[in-house]
């Protein structure tokens, strides 16, 4: 067997997205369709307009959702849980920046009986006052432990310190936040946010036309909208400027690294070219940082940038721990790269190993209904459709190294970059 | 139902293929017979380092990420007491570059010192990440430790110190890969947009010519029966007092297996589940408070740990635990509570089963455990449970005799 003789690699073609089908559920809200998987399981995503960025006060999105679960009028928090564990279901409600969800997983038979649970708390959840003590005082034990972990510190410290203190994507949470909430504030968001705003509802899985209009009519009569919609205030968005901060713990064996800053989103032209750099830079395992400062230097069991993307805002952000002893050497590392990027061109033959891995990693993003419905849903979301996904593919054939180093020194100045660490 | 085709090649690699022609990926998945319970007391760790060090190079590959990458792939790998297992996710069209790469490590690696330095400093700093530079993160190593006097199981995976990691050397390296990393003692599954024939002939290709180990005639040391209760406490800078205890179980093919992991999720298995209504919401005693069994191939544990709130005291918390536990044995269940936990295992294997890479993985552990059908018949074993077969297991093994428990303080500076 020779084994110089190595396989060659084969290009991808197309990375094959269609789009959803979508349907009116029921007036006013969407549904879309994503079919698909060979187990007979469905997944139901509901998206309300109950994100932190429609709260009136802190925390408000996050204990409405997780009061969802708390009880209705004709059934307890236990007999909830009891009714949803006894098909073998799962039920979430979260908040997130811009939304609310609520999700249900379940095998296909058992669709009708879950979806009468899941109507019945849109419908009638009534947030007792003893089930929100419970859960506020756990909130505040848990928050107690967060606490202790410098990652914990650095993370909040970082949204904090690029979208402001009291901007919703930014804001930290402390233990008086939690003593200013009470079930009246609560049951008034569900009331304008759950009942009066039409959601948008993603079915993904294996499913036919009975489970939908199961579905159907779970949502019929559910939302009254108002003709007077509640006015959101936005927060006064300070202009963004860079900053460095240090947090101390004490003894911390690890330091937190957090290095990022807002940055352009998904409709900009530079996206494409800045989500490739952010990708060769830290967004897989042989990338540059990884490769420095975890494969060659031993800094680190793991380093990796991300770019986010939400609807008033996105981010750029580097994130690691590291050993306390190596944690300026680690700093330094990372600038060093980043100024690699801006004073050399990629070589030809990682610029082609980025692109082949990103034409992986894209395939791997849209594999089954559980992946692409979440892809479709960022594309929907930013009003984009398939065909930016399509456009994204085509320019990760084409980019040259010319674009990304150009990109590196137009978006990746060390004095537009905020630095937060966390350390002894 | 999951189909798949079994065949074993003449040095011994095992290789299961199941097609799925709904994807355009393909699963690979390796697991290889060696884990933490190989390890000797003296020098814990080693299986997961090792995993590490599969990544340096091998034979004829400078760099397994980047020649995978190159072919639109990714993988990662996870050690634990009993084996270690290694995955890779790729464009079913490069399908032969993911088998050249891995038959190349198992092969032989091009062992360097330089990469065993590099990966003894990035294990140590996920020694740190995970276990000393987090609240609570010492207990795991702890607990083992009361909970097994003599069989490896008594280490984690990631080792005892931070000093065992340090003290591997590069003769270390070359025997345990002589010992443990040869076809024979490897099981590979492939799942996904593949064709059986194309797979059976490619994989005989890249691995047809590896030489086969020597057998390895496992003798790992027997636990001793517990015959009475195992208690500690101890006091670290942690916000909270927190409860840990742990019960023997049988091994994962022993046939009581099944109804000591149903037991766990009746006690914690979902929001309706026994630990969560009683002792965090109706008498709130616990901010928090879970359940699981170690569903390892010797004798495992099924562990259980809580935080307490601030004002409760440790014996009340304990007590109230064990109120739960003797419920399990002087109650049958009810018929609703029954079907109930028989319906959220059969949901979690669906949801489990729905990716390829969980199927890939299923087929190569239980085609190492000696029985891969049950990737298909598992759910059965627990659905065929009866009232009668938990309450037995509730008695036998949820015993102070077989109990180890700690108690965990915040320390008051």
């Amino acid at each position: 067997m020779n084994r110089t003789n190595t396989p060659a690699i084969k290009l991808l073609n197309q990375i094959p997205l269609n789009e959803a089908d979508s349907i009116e559920l029921v007036p006013g809200v969407k549904a879309y369709l994503v079919k698909g998987g060979k187990k007979e399981v469905v997944k139901i995503q509901t998206y309300f307009n109950a994100g932190r960025w429609q709260e009136p006060q802190k925390l408000v999105a996050q204990l409405t959702a997780t009061m969802l679960k708390e009880g209705t009028k004709n059934l307890s928090a236990k007999a909830l849980a009891e009714k949803i564990d006894y098909y073998g279901a799962t039920l979430s409600a979260r908040a997130h920046f811009d939304y609310a969800s609520i999700t249900v997983s379940t095998m296909r038979k058992f669709l009708p009986q879950v979806m009468d649970i899941k109507r019945e708390i849109i419908a009638a959840s009534i947030f007792p006052e003893k089930e929100l003590n419970i859960i506020l005082s756990n909130l505040k034990q848990k928050l107690a432990v967060l606490k202790e972990k410098p990652s914990y510190l650095a993370s909040t410290q970082f949204y904090k310190s690029i979208f402001g203190a009291a901007h919703p994507y930014g804001y930290d949470v402390d233990v008086e936040d939690y003593n200013q909430l009470s079930v009246e504030k609560l049951f008034q968001f569900y009331q304008d946010q759950y009942q009066s705003s039409y959601p948008t509802v993603y079915i993904s899985g294996k499913f036919g036309e009975a489970e939908i209009q199961k579905i159907r009519e779970c949502y019929t009569g559910l939302f009254t909208i108002k003709s007077q919609p509640n006015k959101i205030v936005q927060p006064n968005e300070a202009p963004y400027q860079a900053s460095t901060k240090v947090l101390y713990k004490k003894d911390a064996l690890q330091a937190a690294i957090r290095i990022g800053k807002p940055i352009v989103g998904k409709h900009h032209p530079d996206r494409f070219t800045l989500n490739f750099l952010n990708v060769l830079l830290g967004g897989y395992f042989g990338s540059r940082l990884m490769s420095n400062i975890r494969e060659d230097k031993g800094y680190t069991y793991a380093i990796n940038s991300s770019i986010s993307s939400y609807m008033h805002n996105s981010y750029f952000l580097i994130s690691t721990e590291v050993g306390i002893d190596v944690c300026d050497a680690a700093l330094n590392e990372i600038f060093n790269e980043i100024d690699r990027l801006k004073n050399e061109p990629v070589k030809q033959k990682e610029l082609q190993l980025v692109k082949n891995y990103i034409s992986g990693a894209l395939l791997r993003l849209i594999d089954g209904p559980f992946k692409t419905d979440n892809i479709l849903k960022g594309l929907y979301d930013f009003g984009l459709d398939t065909r930016y996904f399509q456009a994204y593919v085509d320019k990760v054939k084409h980019i040259t190294a010319e674009e990304i180093q150009q990109c590196a020194q137009q978006y990746l100045n060390k004095e537009t970059l905020t630095q937060v660490i966390a350390r002894k | 139902m999951i189909d798949y085709k079994k065949f074993k090649l003449d040095n011994g690699l095992r290789l299961m293929v199941h097609e799925d022609d709904s994807t355009a990926m393909a699963a690979v998945n390796i697991l290889y017979d060696v884990g933490a319970r190989d390890e000797t007391p003296d020098k814990t760790g080693f299986a997961h380092l090792f995993e590490h060090l599969m990544f340096g190079g091998s034979i004829n590959v400078a760099d397994f990420d980047t020649a995978l990458q190159a072919a639109g792939g990714t993988n990662n790998a996870f050690t634990t007491s009993d084996i270690t297992n290694y995955y890779d996710l790729i464009p079913a069209i490069n399908l032969e570059t993911a088998l050249w790469l891995e038959s190349d490590r198992m092969l032989g690696l091009d062992f360097s010192r330089q990469a065993l330095d590099v990966q003894k400093k990035v294990v140590s700093e996920e020694f740190k990440e995970h276990y000393l530079n987090q609240p609570y993160g010492e207990v795991w190593h702890k607990m083992l430790s009361m909970s097994y006097t003599k069989h490896p199981y008594g280490w984690p995976v990631i080792g005892k110190n931070l000093q065992h990691i340090d003290n591997f050397v590069l003769d270390d390296v070359k025997a345990f890969f002589k010992k443990h990393y040869c076809p024979n003692k490897a099981i590979i599954t492939i799942a996904g947009g593949v064709k059986t024939g194309e797979v059976l002939e490619l994989v005989k290709k890249w691995f047809g010519d590896i030489p086969p180990g020597a057998n390895l005639n496992r003798q790992l040391p027997t636990e001793p029966a517990q015959t009475q209760q195992v208690k500690q406490q101890m006091e670290a800078a942690v916000p909270l007092n927190a409860l840990y205890m742990a019960f023997k179980i049988p091994a994962r093919l022993h046939q009581n297996y099944y109804a000591a992991d149903f037991m766990s999720d009746i006690l914690s298995h979902g929001r309706s589940s026994r630990l969560y209504q009683s002792l965090v919401k109706e008498q709130q005693l616990f901010s928090n408070i879970s359940a699981y069994v170690t569903a390892n191939i010797d004798p495992g544990l099924l562990y259980i740990e809580g935080k307490l709130h601030e004002q409760v005291a440790m014996e009340t918390a304990e007590q109230a635990v064990w109120d739960e536990l003797n419920q399990l044995k002087s109650e049958h269940l009810n018929e609703q509570e029954l079907v109930k936990v028989k319906h959220k295992i059969e949901s979690h294997i669906e949801f489990s089963q729905s990716k390829i890479l969980n199927r890939a993985i299923d087929l190569s552990y239980f085609e190492l455990i000696g029985d891969v059908e049950l990737i298909n018949t598992e759910a059965t074993c627990y659905s065929n449970l009866t009232t009668k077969a938990i309450k037995d297991a509730a008695e036998q093994y949820l015993t102070e005799e077989n109990a180890c428990t700690l108690h965990y303080y915040a320390s008051q500076n």
